[in-house]
């Protein structure tokens, strides 16, 4: 028992340690800089502990409650949009008149393949005000051309439909798949009893496959959050701040300004937002799982 | 709970704590060496002469076309972290030419872009990796990469190399020297100038500026979107950018961000918001997409004819219109339509000068220093080499030497340029400098996007840059 125990732990111990390497370590790192002064006029062999001074800071900055609250926007906008628009797009490629659904999937499935960047590079010349093809469309249909990236009232409106067009596609996978779980018996049960289409999906598909969409939520909104390059390509955070969301700013912080304490610390507290939303669903997911 | 769990939820305890006991030891517990001795340990590395850096010589060799004698480097490898073409193409012959004369190597790295050059070469000294031998370096970061520069004499350089001491632009020169010693080489220098199109000051009546009113009459009579033409071309990109154009202002204004006691000072700052309220006035005759122009969309809309009159980098517009317009506007392009001058300036005060230089970082490799100075006066050290480098970088220049008739032959105007940049006078020197950039464009971005009024601002902007710890320090 000793000998079998002692050998499972050996055989653990790559793993174990590669785990400490690449997370532990780096995580109680970027901890231990959270709480220092540590920004570009900072020698390495003077940094300075200054307790939570750090997390203060990044609170108490008069954009970070705007920089919140764009966050959340962004994140409940996108993960609703790519949700409803998801359930639709599987419902109707998995409907009885659809033939070859394998071929919709694949290319419905092509915005999600594509590198963000690829895609920020493709949406800012196609959005582009002046000579932008969508733009240079309207134009030509007597439409009014809109400013989408230069205008702060639409900037993050922008960001959310780009974001979408990308990302909708794994909600059209996910739930694709959980689709074709779905037992046939009960269905058509409830048809012969007279129940409408929409009395089916409602009481019978939709409860089947609500832990699917569960995990599509969480993993969406955890990947929300945490939204850089598409930022980054499309708009850079601007005009003015009008889209600078919570991950942009660390960015900013740590590798354009190099306050390197002030963007840990930023980071811990959108870990810790994070960790709070998915405790949140957590919960939901497992009422919905009993 | 099983005696088992209990001794396996024992051992992943003592295992975190361990982990974060080293963590925290490792960030804090090794930094314990107090701050007079790092200060001292720098300064006296910092001391490295010229005629020491010399002793590794080996062998002499006559350089054709020239009486200096150089040394051997057969064996060394200098690693020179720079940014890419145009300024890359400007060194490419003389490194290729010391190479062959020296026997030594050069690796550049071409960097994306400047972002990109600050985060690594502040990584590299931060984590004394001793990984490069010379490193480009802007002037806007001399405050904060100083502490790990080695410091050159000048005049030890000079008079080995035989470089008058008058050779390089004055305001460069000014720029890099702190407390005795120049700290780094130039090679290209930047100012701001009004660049306008002849064209579209014929075609709407007004003369050349004289004065900022008449800048702005020029902007609002040259408005003209219906036809495609805006009358002023601004840059709001959130960032550094509209810290840019805003400094152009504020210095030709007579104002200034900081006090005498160099703390930041914008608050009931007359001129400051002067500054800012003409700024808006200009911004109402601009392309609204340019709330997400940085400087090279800037000059692109220039040379496309799509902007009337630009206060801008005298680098880049020349750059654009000099040489490389974009793809889409090259083929009708007229570079007498598109003429730079000397901006308006009320009071005189003196425009900004930003430059790029060349530093050797203290923790190189000391056998390399010798090579890296060498190489110094291969790209920089020469008439020919300044020429060479302004023709190939179309515009990359620290001597006035370059500015021969070949060169106002290939660019129309550079002596305009030349002298507006030998005249131009140092950015705030704060080791803050990125920082203070940084709060102070976003906060203008958000007032061009009309998030916020001009006052609110400015206050705005002394919060920040009290926050942050932003002030001019002691150039010493």
């Amino acid at each position: 028992m000793i000998r079998s125990r002692a050998f499972t732990l050996l055989l653990m111990l790559p793993a174990v340690v590669f785990l400490i390497i690449i997370i532990i370590y780096p995580m109680f790192f970027s901890l231990g800089v959270s709480f220092i002064k540590w920004d570009s006029a900072t020698i390495p062999e003077v940094l300075k502990f200054i307790g939570f001074g750090n997390y203060l800071k990044v609170l108490s900055d008069p954009d970070f409650s705007s920089i919140l609250s764009k966050s959340l926007i962004f994140t409940i906008s996108t993960v609703l949009l790519q949700l409803a628009f998801g359930i639709i797009i599987a419902i109707a490629i998995n409907s009885q008149y659809v033939k070859h659904r394998n071929i919709f999937i694949t290319i419905f499935l092509i915005p999600m393949a594509i590198s963000p960047t690829v895609a920020g590079v493709i949406w800012r010349s196609l959005l582009e005000s002046r000579n932008g093809l969508i733009n240079v469309f309207l134009r030509n249909i007597g439409l009014p051309t809109p400013f989408w990236f230069a205008n702060p009232n639409l900037a993050l409106t922008s960001l959310i439909l780009v974001d979408v067009w990308q990302w909708t596609s794994f909600t059209i996978l996910l739930i694709s798949a959980a689709l074709l779980g779905v037992p046939k018996e009960p269905i058509e049960a409830a048809s012969v009893d007279g129940a409408s289409v929409f009395r089916v999906y409602w009481n019978i598909i939709l409860p089947v496959i609500r832990p699917i969409i569960m995990i599509v939520i969480l993993l969406r909104t955890m990947e929300a959050f945490k939204l850089f390059d598409l930022i980054y390509m499309l708009t850079g955070g601007g005009p003015g701040v009008s889209t600078y969301l919570l991950s942009f700013k660390i960015y900013k912080l740590g590798l354009n300004n190099f306050k390197m304490g002030e963007a840990t610390a930023l980071s811990y507290i959108l870990n810790i937002i994070i960790l709070i939303i998915s405790s949140i669903y957590l919960r939901f997911f497992r009422k919905a799982i009993k | 709970m099983s005696k088992n769990k209990k001794s396996t939820y024992f051992a992943v305890a003592v295992a975190m704590v361990f982990v974060m006991i080293c963590t925290l030891s490792s960030i804090i517990g090794c930094k314990t060496t107090p701050a007079e001795e790092i200060t001292t340990a720098v300064e006296t590395e910092a001391e490295t002469t010229v005629a020491e850096t010399t002793a590794a010589a080996t062998e002499v060799e006559t350089v054709a076309g020239t009486t200096t004698v150089v040394e051997r480097f057969d064996g060394i490898t200098l690693n020179w972290l720079g940014l890419p073409e145009p300024h890359y193409t400007g060194f490419e012959k003389a490194i290729k030419k010391w190479e062959d004369a020296t026997g030594g190597k050069v690796n550049y790295q071409k960097l994306n872009g400047w972002p990109e050059l600050y985060e690594k070469a502040l990584t590299s000294f931060q984590s004394k990796a001793g990984a490069f031998d010379l490193v480009t370096v802007s002037n806007g970061w001399f405050p904060t990469y100083a502490p790990f520069l080695r410091s050159i004499n000048l005049s030890e350089w000079s008079t080995k190399y035989n470089v008058p001491n008058d050779f390089f632009m004055e305001s460069l020169i000014k720029d890099a020297t702190i407390g005795s010693k120049l700290i780094v080489l130039p090679y290209n220098s930047e100012t701001y100038l009004v660049y306008y199109r002849q064209d579209y000051l014929e075609k709407y009546g007004v003369e050349i500026p004289k004065t900022m009113s008449d800048l702005l009459t020029v902007a609002q009579k040259c408005n003209d979107p219906d036809n495609g033409i805006y009358g002023w071309g601004g840059m709001a990109k959130t960032g550094i950018y509209p810290y840019w154009q805003y400094n152009y202002f504020l210095r030709a204004m007579g104002g200034n961000i900081f006090d005498e006691s160099g703390k930041p000072a914008m608050t009931d700052n007359q001129i400051a918001l002067d500054a800012l309220k003409f700024m808006q006035e200009l911004y109402k005759n601009a392309d609204p997409a340019c709330l997400n122009w940085d400087h090279f969309n800037l000059s692109d809309n220039v040379i496309a004819g799509k902007v009337a009159i630009v206060y801008t980098h005298s680098g880049w517009c020349h750059y654009n219109y000099c040489v490389a317009p974009p793809e889409d506007v090259a083929a009708n392009v007229d570079y007498e339509d598109t003429k730079p001058i000397v901006p308006p300036q009320d009071k005189q005060y003196g425009n900004s000068i930003q430059s790029w230089n060349i530093g050797l970082p203290l923790d190189s490799k000391e056998e390399n220093v010798a090579a890296a100075l060498s190489l110094l006066y291969y790209c920089l050290g020469t008439p020919e080499a300044q020429e060479t480098m302004l023709l190939d970088s179309t515009g990359y220049f620290s001597s006035l030497t370059a500015v021969t008739d070949a060169v106002k032959e290939k660019f129309p105007y550079m002596d305009v340029v030349a002298n507006a940049q030998n005249v131009a006078v140092s950015e705030p020197y704060t080791p803050q400098y990125m920082q203070m950039t940084e709060d102070i464009g976003t906060e203008l971005s958000k007032v061009f996007s009309g998030a916020q009024t001009a006052e609110e601002a400015l206050v705005a902007i002394d919060k920040k840059l009290n926050a942050d710890g932003v002030a001019v320090i002691p150039k010493e």
